[in-house]
């Protein structure tokens, strides 16, 4: 039957999952709604070789300009750049990556679970620039402690005051002794290498995590296929009353009406829904007064393969087994001291790094034979690693609505402007020339290196764009997530973000939703919300 | 038989799900029809595989894979710059020696250093995931991995 909710949760990924499962869990009834599919993944994926597959992996052609993550296997689990077009300008590419289906990016996560620190909360304060969080990380740090449980986070708590110690399950994997040199080498120029810190099981998503148990409580109505067109406001009180949404496969509109609404639909989408929920009251988006929402866009910069070496003792000709294999976690060590800006830049970078395996046969020169030779001798002889750095958020990186763009289902679409700079070119360089040395310190050959970033949004950690503050005029939520103007709307997502560091922001997105989940029911029990 | 027996036979045998059935793919058994290239140009493709990933060891190369041919098919449903890359790069190459220089991340802007680049990356990936160089491997589920089917 047709109802007023109590909350209705737009986006079932990290954000809105953990909305619905806390939420529930607190005997809150929430309706829960997802612009794609609920999907068994069993049912939904077979094993099939390669040969098999139209292309033979090679993916379809131009299917996914800008997913460069989609190989053939998976190609239909992105979502459709045709059915979800935007737009960028002509010399600044972005790269929008989306999955929709219930679960969202969650299905396909790298799991990587790193905590953010007062590095980040405090960025304003280490060195100067831009805005702190309205957070600190001893506010957060008691929802990471029961987050990092559920999603069975592994790694190592090795005191790192950059990167705090968690709940983790621990990781007593040994180096391997490639690894091991390349740890040495670092170390002896003080920078801190740990082991990976990354979530287990079988999916980890909200998918199988959350969900399930939000529905079991019997408080969840979950609409799958429910594509959010605007959050509706009251216009005597001014406060938001609803969501009206279109069915993905029949086009029918719809709309729920909800005391109080949260939205958690990723970055960019959170802000081309409230961008898209215009009215007299609020007629360039809901609750953006002050032109804030869209702005202050970022992510973080990923040098792919910024190094690709050999470890010359693992070549088959020198019949050495078992000298590599494993991976680490570069710690950051850039501009930890308040102040600095160490080679032209703020802030920092860390890397991720692996060894064993073949390199990519593009590196090897020649053809034929040798090349062939080559390749057979180095197939566990390989060690590369990947730049992941800190973005500054910039007023002028901003996400508007295309009136002119719409999708499949008549939803104007966004213009998304993001533009990297010299401190983001500089850091890329910098992790270049560390990681080459770092690589003849531990006497591995060096392939190539080079400080290529990916287009802004290929990291898929998009950021920002709705972020929370203390000040009313520089920020659209305050310091529990919830708009300045609009009382009873939230914003959980990484749209929420002020700075985000180098780490990946998932752990810090469940974190930031539970926390302010908890909060609404306080004050729903109050009766103050 | 008498024909009652054999319909008894019938109904007793356990019924056949589709993917019991034993298939193969149209590589195997069919030769494929050029999409894009002319003869000409298909046949100079065939001798630069061949000379990329020749017959080695008892194992198949590019030749045997049939990657000009996948090639002709893939770069038909490519964009014009990917063919015209391809088709300039055909009619201006017929020796790998800008091979021998050292793959690096800035792109040439010379056309035949584009196209040996270009050719030598997707004449590997088509040989490597050919049906005849994964059999020949030994590798156990080597180039299989999940497929997830269209959503509705």
């Amino acid at each position: 039957m047709p109802k007023t909710f109590p909350v209705v949760i737009v986006g079932s990924g990290a954000a809105g999952g953990m909305a619905a499962w806390t939420l529930t869990k607190l005997g809150v009834e929430c309706c829960l709604l997802d612009a794609g599919p609920l999907i068994d993944i069993e049912k939904q994926r077979e094993l099939r070789p390669v040969y098999d597959l139209p292309f033979k992996g090679f993916g379809t052609p131009g299917r996914f300009p800008h997913v460069t993550q989609a190989s053939e296997f998976d190609e239909n689990l992105w979502a459709d750049e045709k059915q979800n077009p935007y737009s960028y300008p002509k010399d600044d590419p972005y790269y929008w990556v989306r999955i929709r289906m219930v679960g969202g990016k969650m299905n396909r996560w790298g799991r990587a679970s790193w905590r953010l620190s007062d590095m980040e909360f405090k960025a304003k304060d280490h060195d100067g620039f831009g805005e702190n969080w309205p957070v600190s990380y001893a506010e957060i740090a008691p929802f990471y402690d029961r987050i990092e449980p559920i999603f069975k986070v592994q790694g190592r708590n090795e005191g790192i005051p950059q990167l705090p110690d968690g709940k983790l399950l621990p990781d007593e994997s040994p180096d391997s002794p490639a690894n091991k040199r390349f740890i040495d080498a670092a170390a002896k120029r003080g920078i801190r290498i740990t082991k990976p810190r990354r979530a287990t099981g079988t999916l980890a998503s909200s998918l199988n995590l959350l969900l399930p148990e939000a529905l079991e409580t019997g408080k969840l109505s979950l609409v799958p296929n429910a594509v959010a067109r605007e959050v509706t406001v009251d216009p005597k009180t001014g406060l938001a009353n609803g969501v009206s949404f279109i069915d993905r496969r029949s086009k029918r509109e719809y709309w729920v009406g909800g005391e109080r609404i949260i939205v958690g639909a990723s970055a960019l989408e959170s802000v081309r829904l409230l961008l898209n929920s215009k009215s007299p009251r609020w007629p360039n988006g809901l609750g953006n007064s002050n032109d804030i929402l869209g702005r202050y866009l970022f992510d973080q910069i990923y040098v792919k393969n910024v190094v690709q070496a050999i470890v010359p003792e693992a070549r088959a000709s020198r019949k050495q087994r078992g000298v590599t294999g494993g991976a680490g976690y570069v710690c950051r060590f850039r501009n930890l001291k308040p102040g600095q800006s160490e080679n032209g830049f703020i802030r920092g970078y860390t890397l991720d790094f692996g060894s064993g395996g073949a390199p990519n046969p593009r590196y090897l020169k020649g053809y034929g034979e040798s090349m062939l030779k080559e390749l057979s001798d180095l197939q566990s002889a390989g060690f590369a690693a990947t730049t992941m750095g800190e973005v500054l958020p910039r007023h002028e990186n901003v996400a508007t609505i295309n009136p002119n763009l719409k999708d499949a289902w008549g939803i104007p679409s966004l213009n998304i402007q993001h533009r990297y700079t010299d401190n983001e070119h500089k850091m890329a360089e910098d992790s270049r020339q560390v990681m080459a040395e770092l690589c003849h310190e531990a006497g591995f050959e060096l392939l190539e290196s080079h400080a290529q970033m990916v287009p802004p949004g290929e990291s898929i950690h998009e950021l920002g764009g709705c972020r929370m503050g203390s000040d009313p005029k520089k920020s659209m939520l305050n310091q529990w997530n919830q708009s300045h103007e609009v009382k009873n709307l939230f914003v959980l997502d990484g749209s929420s973000f002020v700075t985000g560091g180098a780490q990946n922001p998932t752990l810090t997105i469940l974190s930031l939703s539970m926390r302010a989940s908890e909060y609404l029911v306080e004050k729903m029990k109050n009766k103050e919300l | 038989m008498k024909r009652r027996h054999v319909l008894q036979a019938l109904v007793a045998a356990p019924a056949l799900s589709a993917q019991d059935l034993a298939v193969v793919t149209p590589d195997s058994v069919a030769k494929p029809r050029l999409h894009f290239f002319t003869e000409k140009e298909i046949e100079n493709l065939r001798q630069l595989a061949d000379q990329i990933i020749p017959s080695l060891g008892g194992k198949p190369g590019a030749k045997e894979a049939n990657a000009a041919e996948f090639l002709d098919f893939y770069i038909s449903r490519c964009s014009k710059e990917d063919q015209q890359l391809y088709r300039q790069g055909l009619a201006s190459v017929s020796s790998l020696e800008l091979l021998d220089k050292p793959w690096t991340y800035q792109e040439p802007t010379d056309i035949p250093s584009r196209f040996v680049r270009r050719l030598k990356e997707d004449v590997l990936r088509a040989t490597f995931n050919s049906q005849q160089w994964i059999a020949s491997s030994g590798r156990r589920g080597g180039g299989t991995n999940y497929y997830w089917n269209p959503v509705d």
